[in-house]
This record gives C-alpha cells, structure tokens and sequence, in this order.
C-alpha cells in the first residue's frame, strides 16, 4: 500500500454516534427576542436575577457583530432560524435514574455513556445534558457528603441563587464577545461545580453533552469554582447526529481558582463534522476562561478537537494570583472540510506566574488548522515565565497548517519562548519502523501517538483511552 | 481633527512615465479609497500612527544635504554612489560609473518600452496598502538600476536617501533589475538630520532573473523626529538567492514590511534583522516569505533590543503555496528587553498548504542571563561593563555577518554606542 493510500484508510471512518433519538419534544418557536428570553426564564423558574442577566446580555448582543477575524469560512448564520429551547418531554421532578426515561437511558447506553450509576466506572460522576437541558446528575448525594456540589447549572440558579450570582459572569463578561454575549441571554444548562475549602473532590466529574434536534442550538454554561486549597478534576465529552443542516453550539464555561486551588479541565470534543463534502455539521463558537483569582492556583485545560465542521475556541487562564499557573495542552485534528482555529491565551498579572502551551495540529483531507495563541505579560508580572510549543503535522497537500502566535510583553524580567513547526510523517521513520518489522499502516499510526503523547499524557486515565481510540478512527485511511 | 496626516503632493504630469501611468493612476484611485491604517487593522495592531495624525508633511520641501552625505558616506561606495536628497534623485551628489551595472532616473528607463517597464511594480503585493500606494502613485522620481548577464562587480554600491528638510513628505522609489546569473551588493542608506520631523516612504522592489544574486543592506539610520514607513517587494526567479539584512537604528517611527516572493525552483531568501530601540521609539518589522514553487529554502534572524519606553514589533509570516513542496523554511525571532518599561510584540506566523515541507518558528523574549553576568562579575567586571557585553554580543551575531568594511564598523559603532548609552537605563 502506497503511503498516501495508508493515511487515506486511516483517516475516513463513519461517525458512529451519527444516529438520532425519536423523543417528544418541547421546543419553543424559531427565533430570538426578548419575550422567547422571558419564556425561556420563566419556563426555567429563575430568579428575577438570571432574567435581567439574560436580558442584559441580549441587548448587548444586538450591538454587537460577528466576529470574522478567525481562519474560517462559513455562510452567514441565521440566528432566527433556530430553536433557543427544545427539551424532551420529562416527568416532572427526577429524584431518582429510575424516572429518566429509558429511551433517554438507552440513548447515553449507545454512546457508551451508562447513566446507572452501577455501571459506572466507580469513580466518575456524570451530568447528562441533552438539548438543552440536563437530564440526569449521577453520584449528587455522594458527592454532597464530601461537600461538593454537582448538579446541572438550572438547578443550582434554583438551590445555590448566592454562588451563582457572584460567579456567573464574572470570568466571562456576558459582553465578553458575539457568542458569549449569544450565550449569556440563551444558555439553557450545563454543569455546576463547587467544591469548598480544602476539600479534595473525590471522584472525577464529568458532563456529557448530547445535540439530538435538528432545528435547536445547544447553548450550554459551565461554572467551577474551586475554594482555597480544593481541587477538582473535570471532563467533558460531547457528540451529536448526523444531519445534513448546520447546528450552533456557542457554550461558555467559566473556572474560577482561589489560593491554592487546582481545577483540571479536560475535552474531548467529537461533535458531528458533516460529511467529506463538508455538508452538516456543529458550528462549536465557545469561549472557555479560567481565572487563578487566588496565590498559587493553578488551571489546566486539556483539548482533544476531533469532531466540529467550525471550531473557534480558545480556552484562556488568566494568572492572577502570584505563583499561580496556567496549563494547555490541545491535540486538534481536522478531516475533510473541517475548519479549526483554536488556541489558547495566558494572561500573566500576578507576580511569578508560569504557563505551559503545548499544541498538536494534524490536519489531512481539505481541511484547514489554526493554532492562535496570546501570552501577554503585563507590567506588574515579575518574573512570570512562559513556553509554547507548537506543531503541526500536515497529510497531504489539499490541507493546510496555519499559526499565529502572539506574544506581548511589557515586563522585562520575563522569559517568553515559543517554537513551532509544520512538517509531515517523515520517510525516513516509517523506513524505520518498516524495518523492524512493523507494517506501514501501524507505523503511521505509532507515528501519530507518538507525536500528540505529549498532550494525551495529561488525559485522565479513561478519556486517554477513549481519545487514542478517537484519533485513529478520525484519522483512518488517511495516513501511509 | 483629521485623523491622517495633511499631505502637500506634487502634481504628476500627465505625461511623465508614460509605460507606468496606468499603474500610477490605478495607485493613486485606490488611495484616494483607502482609509489611513489605524490599529483596527491587524497589519498595524501594534504600532500607533497617532503622531502623525494632523501633522503636514510637504513633497516639495527642500534643503541641501551634502553636510549629511559627507557624514554617511560609506568609502566604499565612492564612485558607484546614488544619492536621494529629500525624495528627489541628486545628479550633483549622485557620482555613479560601473561596469556590468546600468543606472537610469526612472523617468527615463519608464519613457518607453524597456528592461524596466517590464518588471516595474511586478514584484510586490503591496497593492491596496496606503502607503505603498502613496509611493507609486506620487514619486517624483526614482532609480533603476540594471545588473547584465553574468555581471559581478567588485563592492557595493550605496542608495543614499537623505532627508534634511523639515516637514518633508519623502518618496523615493528603486527599481533593481539583476539578471541570470548576475551577482552584486546593495547598500541602502536611510539618513536624516536631527531634530526636524518628517515622513519617508521609501518603496523598494528587486527582481532576481534565473541564478541571480543580490546582496542587500538596508541601514536606517533616520533623524531622530523622522517618520520611516517603507516597503521592500523582492521577486525571485529559479535558484536566484536573496541575502537581505536590515539594521534599525534612528528615527522616530520606523516601520519595515519585506516581503519576498520564491517564484522559482531551488530559490534561497535570508531575510535577517537587527533592531535597537531605546528613548520612545516605535520600531515594527512586518515580512513575508512567500514559497510559490518546490524546494526553495529560507531563513530568517531577526533580533531585536528595546531600552528606555521604546516598542519593538516583529511579525515574520511563512506562507506555503501546496505547490511548493519541499520548502525548508526557518526564522526566528529573539527580544532581549533592558528596560522595565519597554514593550515587545512578536507574532511569528506560519500558513501551509503543503504537506512535505520542514517549516520551523521559535520566538524569545528575555533578559540578560543571570548566570551569565554572575560569570562576569565574578571575572572582575563590572556591572555595566557586563552589561555593556553581553548586550554587545547578543547584537553581534546580525553585524558579525555583515561584510567586513567600513559599513561593519560603522555599525559596531552605533551598536556600541547603542550599548553604553542604554547603561543610563540601568536601576542603580
């Protein structure tokens, strides 16, 4: 098999969570204005609060235009024609798994997600958002006996009115940008966490995203906040069907770090891409911020970017506390007609603050792969330290590997290094490999763990599994 | 209060350049149409033309400048010597005979059909920009300079642009020509007096035939109120070679936007800088590397040093056309910053489309070693005499590759001095 041949099986393979659950539906009429706004808080039985939020972040949204600066293309986004809510029909009140329904249960079965929580690996709570809402939160009650809270960000607008309303916001400002602004009005769930002084959450969290309806965005929120000297350790997991119409997915999460505190972050993003003519897909516009608002905090955000047909994303740690520490480790990988332009930004404040950037592009197919990067040093950053690194690997020449890296420094005792670079799998190592006895096909994909190691090393145990498998499904046929 | 400077252009006459007055007319429509750039343009994110906001700037300023020549004047350059004075080609000054090079006003190689009309404005993409289209549309007059087949002259010859009138708005243009096989060295001296404020805009565009080869020096060395926005277009034929090196000294605002095209098999480009910025001056290198065909190579080392509340913007961009398999391509980009209140930007950018290359950034922003001046001190150095060297070499590295004549001592010098009078930013 020639070499091109090789890459080529590698990477083309079905979606295989392309299929669609037949489900009742509660949806509110296309559209955005004030009153589906209104509707939307009044069905979610907010607080006055969450309301004016939301209005708030609309009204602001309407002066605002999209932003265009991103590698990207796409056509112009109808923001009329989309549904802001569509819920399946659920029994009021879920006090227990045995009330969700069993479609729904079967749905999260087939995407190998088990919501009984016998199933589980023992150690993984899991909320389950579908549309736009949650459906079921795994593990609360144990989890409260530990002091934290988990549960579905509606809930904790309801239970936790306080927390909400100092965090929410503050790490992204609902004028933040076009699609938090987008977000701020609309968002219908996502996940809460709160793990309080000094406690070490005992299981790893995780939320698991699911875009079911053809017709309604998924506008999901994340909030974490981690008190002085907890940790928590975060995953998310995301797929979508197949359909052959474009779906907006504008998510924000927000993390907030105090003294000493350590919140990890993990993604593995698989929505649907559309397909090799790039028709369908998720359009994933999301704004991820973490803030080490407190001495010695430190955030890590791990991304492994395989699905979308647009991917804009930039999740951001802004060191505020001195000592505190930034981490992003991104494997982003593009098919097709897949457009991705992700990166980071570190946002060094405090004194001594240090980041690490380690970014792994493949890009094969017709696709296009931008790394955009910022690390800022502000004045008063003494001493803070930054490395990048940066590389892209290209399979064939109908794709290309794209990096813009920015770096501002206004302190001079700061050390700032980048390195990037773009080659592809190299003749001279599949010989090697050859060689020893290793067929082609298997040395291309050795190849390719070995060069995204770096990012896949970070992974919790049971999403590095998952993301291997991932890769080498998302890059089938594609290699060799 | 408009926020443009207030530019006094010469009239053009109708019938100057004819072969180039399409192109100069289509230049000066698309300027009339162009908004002056702010920092909403990406191109100028960093780099603030505020202060040339509402200031005049007069294309028929004049002023003598044979004081400043006999201050700048290379030896080297003697007898193959080009000089500019305030925008305008000087024949007084200008004293130019050499054998295998041809040097014409653009008036006159523009007059008709000619080696000239048929590479003028073909080797840049700077069409749209503001200030390039400034330049085509509006220079008085400029130079070509025409290297034969196989022609190779011994030493440099030296572009001497000066300026010595106040509120000067100065446009020269140079048209370089070298054909197959051709091999010569170009000085481009940018000078200016102290203390009077004026805007350059130099536009330079070099084309390299088959297996040509130009060695091009470019030493900014404007007043210290001088303006300096230039724009340099090189186009490279089939295993031509580039050696361009840009050294940054004066001014007051000086922006540098090289973009080299590799338009033919095996092409070399070294596009390699140095850039010192003390007091408040704003220095900005923008180039690009455009591989358009196979197995061309490039390599580029721009260092910059910022003292005092200076700025120092670098952004090098490596496009890959997927043709242009292949490619080996490097830069680098190294800051050294000496003060607490200077400001460094860099972007290094890379945008590939084609899968067998070797395409490779790294980009630093640091200080003095620690380690490094602790070995000093602990020699018997002082602290500024550590200070002073280590600096000195970290600049080295871009002047050591400069030809040895009096151009590299000169710049020794400046650097030198550079060095010893960024010690007076030293916290005590």
């Amino acid at each position: 098999m020639s070499q091109t041949d090789a890459l080529d099986t590698f990477v083309t393979q079905p979606y295989k969570y392309g299929f669609v659950t037949e489900i009742e539906y509660e949806a509110f009429p296309k559209g955005l204005n004030e009153d589906i706004i209104r509707m939307l808080s009044a069905r979610k039985e907010e607080p006055e609060f969450m309301l004016e939020f939301r209005l708030k972040a609309y009204r602001h949204w309407l002066t605002m235009t999209e932003p265009k600066w991103p590698n990207v293309s796409y056509p112009d986004i109808d923001f009329q024609d989309v549904q802001y809510y569509s819920a399946p029909v659920l029994k009021p009140k879920l006090d227990s798994l045995d009330e969700v329904d069993p479609i729904l249960l079967d749905t999260y079965e087939r995407l190998g997600i088990p919501l009984s929580e016998q199933k589980r690996l023992a150690n993984v709570a899991v909320d389950a958002v579908f549309d736009s809402v949650s459906v079921a939160t795994t593990f609360k009650a144990k989890l409260l006996e530990a002091g934290v809270i988990f549960c579905s960000i509606s809930e904790a607008v309801r239970e936790y009115p306080d927390l909400v309303k100092q965090y929410l916001g503050s790490v992204v400002p609902a004028g933040d940008n076009y699609y938090a602004a987008l977000n701020s009005a609309v968002f219908t769930d996502g996940s809460f966490v709160f793990v309080p002084k000094g406690v070490k959450c005992p299981m790893e969290l995780s939320t698991y995203f699911r875009i079911n309806n053809a017709e309604s965005g998924q506008f999901e929120r994340t909030l974490i906040i981690a008190e002085d000297r907890a940790s928590v350790s975060y995953l998310e997991g995301c797929t979508a069907p197949q359909f052959s119409k474009n779906q907006l997915h504008a998510a924000v999460v927000e993390l907030v770090a105090m003294d000493h505190a350590e919140i990890k972050y993990s993604t593995v993003q698989n929505w649907y891409a559309g397909d090799e003519k790039g028709v369908g897909g998720i359009y994933n516009f999301v704004t991820k911020r973490g803030l080490c608002k407190g001495v010695g905090s430190k955030i890590s955000w791990t991304q492994v970017e395989t699905g979308s047909s647009i991917t804009w994303k930039y999740p951001s740690v802004i060191l505020k506390g001195d000592n505190s520490i930034g981490e992003f480790y991104s494997v982003a990988v593009t098919n097709n007609r897949m457009q991705a332009d992700t990166g980071t930004k570190m946002i060094h404040i405090g004194k001594n603050t240090r980041s690490t950037i380690i970014s792994k592009g493949i890009s094969a197919g017709e696709s296009h792969n931008s790394y955009r990067g910022l690390v800022k040093i502000a004045k008063g950053a003494e001493n803070a330290r930054n490395y990048s690194v940066c590389d892209s690997m290209l399979i064939g020449n109908r794709c290309s590997a794209n990096t813009f890296p920015y770096i501002e420094s206004a302190n001079s005792t700061a050390r700032v290094e980048h390195e990037a670079t773009t080659s592809k799998i190299g003749e001279d190592q599949i010989f090697y490999l050859q060689q020893r006895g290793i067929d082609e096909e298997n040395a291309v994909s050795l190849i390719i763990n070995g060069f995204v190691k770096d990012v896949f090393k970070e992974l919790p145990m049971e999403f590095a599994v998952e993301a291997t498998k991932l890769l080498s499904i998302k890059l089938e046929g594609s290699v060799g | 209060m408009s926020e443009r400077p207030d530019l006094k252009l010469s009239a053009v006459p109708p019938e100057a350049f004819p072969v180039a007055a399409g192109v100069r007319s289509a230049a000066r429509t698309r300027f009339e149409a162009t908004a002056f750039p702010s920092a909403r343009h990406e191109e100028w994110r960093f780099t603030s033309l505020r202060s040339l906001w509402n200031t005049g700037f007069d294309q028929d300023a004049t002023a003598s400048a044979a004081a400043l020549l006999a201050e700048v004047a290379l030896p080297e350059t003697d007898g193959r010597r080009i000089v500019f004075v305030n925008g305008r080609l000087d024949p007084t000054l200008t004293d130019f005979a050499l054998e295998g090079v041809r040097m014409q006003p653009l008036s006159q190689a523009l007059a008709g059909p000619s080696p000239a009309s048929s590479v003028f404005d073909t080797a840049h993409t700077f069409s749209g920009d503001w200030f390039a289209d400034l330049n085509t549309g509006w220079f008085t007059d400029g130079v070509f300079l025409h290297a034969s087949r196989h022609a190779a002259p011994q030493g440099p010859i030296g572009i001497y642009h000066l300026v010595t009138a106040a509120d000067a708005l100065v446009l020269p243009r140079v048209l370089f020509l070298g054909e197959t096989g051709s091999e010569v060295s170009l000085i481009e001296f940018f000078a200016g007096s102290d203390g009077i404020g004026y805007l350059t805009v130099p536009f330079t565009e070099t084309v390299l035939a088959d297996n040509a080869r130009l060695h091009h020096y470019r030493i900014q060395e404007d007043g210290d109120l001088g303006a300096h926005i230039n724009r340099c277009g090189s186009l490279l034929g089939r295993d031509a070679d580039l050696q361009s090196f840009t050294i940054s000294l004066g001014g007051r605002l000086f922006r540098n936007d090289f973009r080299a095209m590799l338009n033919g098999e095996g092409g070399h480009a070294t596009l390699d800088g140095l850039v010192l910025v003390h007091g408040n001056q704003i220095s900005d290198t923008h180039s690009v590397l455009h591989h358009m065909q196979p197995n061309c190579t490039s390599h580029q080392l721009h260092k910059c040093i910022v003292d005092g509340v200076g700025t120092s913007v670098f952004n090098g961009k490596i496009f890959v056309d997927s043709i242009a398999q292949k490619t080996d391509s490097f830069q680098e980009n190294h800051n050294l910053q000496l003060s607490h209140h200077g400001m460094v930007y860099t972007k290094p950018q890379l945008e590939i489309f084609a899968d067998d290359v070797k395409c490779s950034h790294g980009a630093t922003v640091g200080q003095l070693d620690d380690e490094q001046m602790f070995y000093l001190n602990s020699r018997g150095l002082s602290a500024a005499e550590t200070r002073y060297l280590l600096t000195l070499g970290f600049a080295s590295q871009i002047v050591n590759a400069l030809p040895a004549g009096s151009m590299r001592d000169r710049l020794a010098g400046r650097v030198d001095d550079y060095t010893r009078k960024s010690l007076s930013f030293v916290p005590a």
